[in-house]
């Protein structure tokens, strides 16, 4: 699975530690969700979504392989 | 994961002191390091056995439950992931010894090396446990701080 949770953030201009303060997770998680290393459950997909205003399927995308 | 289980973070601090000192006098006094001024087999060297032992378990418990400062689920998943490689390694180590002792020339010294192998090996897993969870914390927040 490919996430745009990166580029949605500089976007949006706020840093890895405010986001991870706005979704009450460490900043250690936001760095292994960008980086692909872990896969968000449901509940923090849709926190991240509402705290980036854009959708779900907007910020992970399905690949061929999975 | 269950979170209800975890201790509070502070608790991993005592756990740093606890486990390698109670470790460190245990050995000690395995090895008649007090034999000058306790005599060996009196309550007060069984004290200081059971303490020393109990106390480097108590260290081992507050070292692995003790929660992360911001504890959430990508640490949930390390946890988890940290608990399936200790048991690999764990079987690992099981399979090895067994072999090592089949194929031995000597004969095992009875039962003190059984209880020594199986303490060994009840004892590894969790030194698996904390070993992989650790540095995979320190890689992730290195990695994270560099980036």
């Amino acid at each position: 699975m490919k996430n745009n949770v990166r580029e949605e953030r500089i976007k949006l201009d706020i840093t890895q530690q405010e986001l991870a303060d706005a979704i009450s997770v460490s900043r250690q998680t936001i760095f292994a969700i960008e980086t692909g290393k872990y896969t968000p459950s449901v509940i923090l997909a849709l926190k991240l979504s509402q705290c980036l205003k854009r959708k779900v399927e907007d910020l992970f995308v399905l690949e061929k392989e999975d | 994961m269950i979170q209800k289980v975890l201790l509070p973070h502070r608790y991993k601090k005592a756990g740093v002191w606890f486990a390698p000192i109670g470790f460190i006098t245990w050995c000690a006094a395995q090895q008649g390091a007090f034999s000058g001024w306790i005599e060996t087999g009196s309550w007060q060297m069984v004290t200081i056995l059971a303490t020393s032992f109990f106390g480097f378990l108590a260290g081992l418990y507050f070292l692995i439950f003790a929660k992360e400062k911001n504890e959430d689920e990508y640490i949930a998943k390390l946890r988890l992931q940290s608990f399936q490689t200790a048991a690999f390694g764990q079987l690992a180590f099981f399979i090895l010894s067994f072999v090592y002792i089949a194929l031995s020339v000597n004969e095992p010294a009875g039962d003190a090396q059984l209880e020594l192998f199986l303490i060994l090996a009840i004892l590894l897993f969790w030194v698996f446990y904390i070993a992989y969870f650790n540095i995979t914390m320190y890689r992730i927040r290195k990695m994270a701080h560099e980036k």
